[in-house]
């Protein structure tokens, strides 16, 4: 994004009475870094059998839940 | 003072959680007969039980009482404690960190340590735990006697005498197990007795948009209903926030403390550390809401009584949550609460009794009183919780009159050490070229950061005051710097040195099979 995209979206932040929008991005930012590596993170480090579990039984799944979630919580409330 | 009334019926709904959790307890005392069975559960313990004691162990009654008046003082901005704080470190830790703990067989965070570089930085760290952890149940049951005090009106000999009486009993006897399994019960209190208040609490003030438009009205409240505050801001800066809590304070709690680690040492396998982890995650979603919101309802509620919070002084910050609880909750629900407050503080109480235990026999009686039977370590173990908690009971009459004070420098004496604990254990799980002497002078270089840091409102004065926030940052980042240069310069350790201890080396399977 452009520096002046950043500023309008900086002005704009502002006036919608969000917190700061440096501050909100960078708290975003931290929990898209964990989605991605939640995401990329190779399955014989979570599991060295290889063993597929139902979405429910899997950790993976839910830890990127929360961190979605994460996500939502900030952009809304940052 | 407002102070809540008990009717007959909320007394029996206590008395059956207090008889609830001794019995359960008590039961799970059954079948221990070594020191793995007591310190570790024999390793047998649920991902679902795990994760719930971790959520309850973290929340004690100067949490419960403390975060309502900071929700009224700063808003939303406290949630950042179990968000940032405590999501982001503990998904972290949940793939990466926990399993490999469970694997490497450790019974405590100096164990591994000392495994990883010596026995010196082992004894180091094992000796400031113990001392904190001994300090901890001291201001603990102060704490948990301020809120019954501002709730019930019960003196301060009656609430310390019931809370260690009834900790003592399960925890003695039963070790790691009794103190998971009755942390479920107290989980499902507390989520029950906070919701309570959150609903009936909603209700009054009109909802969501209620509670905004009365919060909003306020002079000082331009920041209640953010997460993050802006870069200038005297207590949450958001920078300080993001990197001292974050990044190191969060990970320090949950990858580095004995209290927090040892339950997940206790699962059952690698996956059902790591699923206890995850599980935590989820139930810390919820929890912020549950412990921050009553103080935004009370702000609505009795911003008339209570007024501006940088007017107030000593002691009013406590009367936001029973002002909410006597004035909101209906008989039987106040039953609900009261219990939900009991089992905030039995939890915590019983997980630093116990892991205190633990660390002392493991990484300070064991290593220098060798050859003994297991019964012996057991038996020293189970003493060591009575004289934990007798010791905290004779600190917590020294130190109830001058209580604030002293429970700053407790948080303040565990920031110096926390930035350099979590850099010697990352760089340790995550590196091998981490060696002993970079790990002694990187623990050296981020205490003595954390020191001068601190230091500078003495020397310079109180406007040159740094925040925690940041003496936890910048001591971490100089025990990193100290670690990593003194390592460089320094033999590194062979691969089978390292196997098992650093996560890129795994122990060989026929090992772990």
């Amino acid at each position: 994004m452009s520096t002046d995209l950043w500023v309008i979206a900086a002005a704009e932040a502002a006036r919608t009475g969000a917190g700061p929008f440096w501050g909100k991005a960078a708290f975003v930012g931290v929990f898209v870094a964990l989605l991605v590596w939640l995401l990329l993170l190779p399955a014989r480090l979570i599991d060295p059998q290889g063993a597929r579990h139902p979405w429910w039984r899997n950790a993976r799944f839910w830890a990127i839940l929360v961190t979605i979630a994460q996500i939502g919580v900030y952009v809304v409330w940052g | 003072m407002d102070t809540a009334k008990l009717l007959p019926f909320d007394i029996a709904l206590v008395v059956a959680y207090l008889l609830g959790v001794t019995a359960l307890g008590l039961w799970l005392t059954r079948g221990i007969k070594t020191s793995r069975e007591y310190f570790l559960a024999g390793k047998s313990l649920p991902w679902w039980a795990v994760g719930m004691s971790l959520v309850v162990s973290d929340i004690g009654a100067k949490d419960m009482v403390g975060l309502a008046a900071d929700g009224y003082r700063y808003g939303l901005v406290m949630m950042n404690f179990d968000f940032i704080g405590c999501a982001f470190p503990v998904l972290a830790a949940a793939f990466l960190f926990m399993p490999f703990l469970w694997i490497a067989g450790v019974y405590t965070v100096p164990e591994y340590l000392g495994r990883r570089y010596n026995p010196t930085v082992r004894t180091f760290f094992a000796l400031i735990w113990a001392f904190f952890m001994m300090g901890t149940v001291g201001t603990i049951l102060v704490s948990a006697a301020v809120m019954f005090e501002a709730l019930l009106g019960w003196s301060f000999w009656w609430s310390v005498g019931v809370t260690a009486v009834l900790v003592g009993v399960y925890t003695t006897a039963g070790g790691l197990k009794a103190v998971v399994v009755t942390d479920v019960l107290s989980c499902v209190v507390l989520i029950v007795g906070a919701a309570l208040i959150c609903i009936i609490g909603m209700d009054r003030v009109g909802g969501w948009e209620g509670l905004q438009a009365t919060v909003n009205r306020l002079d000082w409240t331009e920041h209640h209903f953010h997460l993050v505050l802006p870069a200038d801001h005297p207590a949450f800066p958001w920078p300080a926030v993001l990197l001292g809590l974050g990044f190191v304070l969060g990970p320090a709690y949950w990858i580095g403390n004995q209290a927090i680690v040892q339950r997940t040492l206790g699962a059952g396998s690698q996956n059902q550390a790591r699923a206890s982890y995850v599980f935590c995650a989820v139930l810390k979603l919820v929890f912020p809401v549950l412990l921050v919101l009553p103080g935004l309802i009370g702000l609505a509620m009795f911003c008339d009584r209570l007024g501006d919070p940088s007017q107030w002084s000593e002691g009013v910050a406590n009367r936001v949550l029973p002002l909410l609880v006597v004035n909101l909750l209906p008989t039987g629900v106040l039953g609900i609460v009261v219990g939900a407050f009991l089992a905030g503080v039995l939890s915590n109480l019983d997980s630093y009794i116990n892991s205190a235990s633990t660390l002392v026999v493991t990484d300070l009686y064991q290593p220098f009183v060798r050859g003994r039977t297991d019964t012996h370590y057991l038996r020293v173990g189970q003493s060591l919780v009575v004289v934990f908690l007798l010791a905290g009971v004779a600190f917590a009459r020294i130190i109830q009159p001058v209580f604030g004070s002293v429970f700053e420098a407790f948080q303040t004496f565990m920031t110096f050490f926390q930035g350099p604990l979590l850099a010697l254990m990352l760089l340790g799980m995550l590196t091998r070229r981490a060696t002993s002497p970079g790990a002694l002078v990187g623990m050296l270089l981020g205490v003595g950061t954390a020191v001068v840091l601190h230091s500078l409102r003495f020397v310079l004065g109180a406007e040159h005051t740094v925040s925690y926030l940041w003496v936890a940052w910048w001591s971490f980042a100089a025990a990193i710097a100290g670690t990593v240069l003194v390592s460089l310069f320094t033999r590194p350790y062979d691969e089978e040195r390292l196997r098992g201890l650093v996560c890129w080396i795994p122990i060989r399977e026929e090992v772990q099979s």
